[in-house]
């Protein structure tokens, strides 16, 4: 029993971690790219954007060939003694690359639709950058990056492609949700894959509510109704 | 307070070229939607930045495009009205005004003058959604003078507030703003008028006058700027003596000592007197239309005879000066006061 719940437990920690890293690094970025001069702001944005393009095999393969033994990065990652390939980090890896630009474009779309007015109040009433980026911009964005990160969420709770790729099918280790409902299906096991399938479907369910209820919340954060 | 300002910047549409040096005054900004007034104001403000010139407050370098010096808002000191108030809407009142004093253990006493100046007590806690224009407005001046600024600009200060609140706050402003000087940006002469000494008027980018209110009004140096500042009758117009002009859209000679090499004439729509006596300069008219007001009449006539259907002249009287001459069928005349005629 505690063997087949492993695929959720793990589903639910990659998920977890993932959307939390890119939590912070799709803020990052899109405040990052906000800053640029408009040249190097579009070569940017279409590289951070580039994971939610490609089919997400292709994804894997690259991740595959930029962490396999066969690269530079792989070779002194391995010298380090790290081999991120087929190992559970892997699946946060995947996670996160695929979830990284869901979370950018609706943080930048966040930052973007905040009052220009506003900012530019902040700044004639002397207030630092960072307590602007603080206090003001990332309060009034909030509708929109709950709404990233539940996005986040819900695409590396279903990633499969990339992280078949990288992470492959290990039971115990690396075999997410998505993919045991695949081998399941494939082997003809159906009770076990309708089983994954019920708990994915909880969890889908789970993020719709948490999503209305935190864009409920936020918005009147927002606007102090 | 003083200003210089001299600053150049293409915008999509035209250039913006202003001029200015101001000393201890209340300046404002005049001139029609989108002739870039709010955008010197951004300028000054160091929101927009300019192609080329420079901006000196107090003896102090905001902006030199030679030396490369371009401070930031928020190290220039200037407060700065927004249009729309720009208030933080997920913070209370009293964490609006806050937020902007600088100094950490003046905070609470200060916070708390400023919203008893302002007449904001007891809206501590109220959010900015929740209140109405002009105690928004009110929340706005006190957060920009918590810092302290040592310019103030406003961008139409007055357009989001309606009827009496709009006149309250006009009476009001100079004494809410510490008689701090001010420069302001609006497209309503009569408020400029009212609330500076000094106004700058612009279209197109361009200034076209700066000076005393007084002179501007009385003696606009161009024909663009009289319009702006509300004249409406206006013609082509010859010298043919050293007292007289010919005035061929109109129909008639007029009076008029002064500039000798004219092209235009024009006089105000207040200063035309109509009666029912010839006087100096006077014309039969045929009273086309009427705007009335509440306490004033608009008239649109044409002079007589009429060569031009479609010139219409305008003159506005008391109401009971029109309702007095409307009693009588007898001809009506108009007549342009020689020392009001307006020529450029």
């Amino acid at each position: 029993m505690n063997f087949e719940l492993m695929p959720l437990w793990i589903s639910l920690k990659t998920t977890l971690v993932s959307t939390a890293i890119v939590f912070f690094l799709g803020i990052a970025a899109a405040r990052l790219v906000m800053q640029l001069p408009a040249r190097a702001r579009g070569i940017l944005d279409a590289l951070f954007t580039l994971p939610l393009i490609l089919p997400p095999t292709v994804l894997g393969f690259f991740l595959l060939l930029l962490l396999g033994n066969s690269s530079p990065l792989g070779q002194m990652l391995k010298g380090l003694g790290v081999n991120l390939i087929f190992s559970w980090t892997a699946t946060v890896i995947s996670g996160t690359v695929v979830a990284f630009p869901l979370m950018y474009r609706t943080a930048r779309g966040a930052f973007e639709q905040v009052d220009r007015a506003v900012i530019d109040a902040a700044r004639t009433l002397g207030l630092a950058k960072r307590t602007i980026f603080m206090k003001i911009l990332l309060p009034l964005s909030m509708p929109g990056l709950m709404a990233g990160t539940v996005l986040s969420f819900s695409r590396t709770l279903g990633e499969f492609g990339a992280t078949l790729m990288i992470a492959g099918n290990i039971p115990g280790k690396t075999q997410t949700l998505p993919i045991a409902i695949f081998f399941a299906v494939e082997s003809g096991d159906m009770k076990a894959a309708l089983t994954w399938l019920g708990l994915i479907m909880l969890i889908s369910l789970f993020c719709m509510v948490l999503q209305g209820i935190w864009g409920y919340r936020s918005r009147i954060m927002v606007s102090g109704r | 307070m003083k200003l210089s300002v001299k600053i150049e910047k293409k915008l999509p549409q035209f250039t913006l070229d202003i001029r200015m040096e101001i000393d201890q005054e209340n300046i404002s900004i005049l001139g029609p939607s989108g002739s870039g007034k709010s955008m010197a104001l951004k300028c000054i403000a160091g929101i927009e930045k300019p192609d080329r010139g420079k901006i000196v407050l107090n003896n102090r370098v905001l902006f030199d495009s030679e030396r490369g010096i371009n401070l930031p808002p928020e190290r220039r000191r200037v407060g700065y009205l927004f249009q729309n108030y720009a208030l933080f809407p997920h913070m209370t009142v009293s964490g609006n005004i806050e937020i902007a004093v600088q100094n950490p253990e003046k905070r609470k006493k200060k916070v708390r003058e400023l919203m008893e100046k302002f007449h904001l007590e007891g809206l501590e806690e109220a959010y900015p959604l929740r209140l109405s224009g002009g105690e928004q407005q009110r929340v706005a001046l006190a957060r920009m003078l918590a810092t302290e600024p040592e310019l103030i600009l406003l961008d139409e200060p007055f357009s989001a507030l309606d009827g009496i609140l709009r006149e309250q706050m006009q009476q009001k402003l100079p004494g809410l703003l510490h008689d701090k000087n001010y420069l302001m940006v609006t497209h309503d002469m009569d408020e400029a008028y009212r609330l500076s000494e000094k106004i700058l008027v612009m279209e197109n980018g361009k200034m076209l006058a700066f000076d005393t209110r007084e002179r501007l009004f009385d003696h606009p140096p161009n024909l663009a700027t009289a319009r702006i500042l509300g004249l409406r009758n206006v013609s082509e117009a010859k010298r043919v003596k050293e007292n007289m002009i010919l005035v061929p859209q109109w129909g008639c000679f007029l009076k008029c000592e002064g500039k000798q090499r004219i092209s235009y004439v024009g006089i105000r729509s207040q200063h035309v007197l109509i009666s029912h006596n010839p006087k100096i300069n006077s014309f039969g008219c045929e009273i086309v239309r009427i705007l009335e007001d509440r306490f004033t009449a608009t008239l649109f006539f044409r002079p007589l005879p009429a060569r031009n259907e479609e010139l219409l002249l305008q003159a506005i009287v008391d109401k009971t000066h029109w309702e007095f001459i409307q009693k009588d069928s007898k001809t009506l005349f108009a007549s342009f006061p020689p020392d009001k005629l307006l020529l450029f």
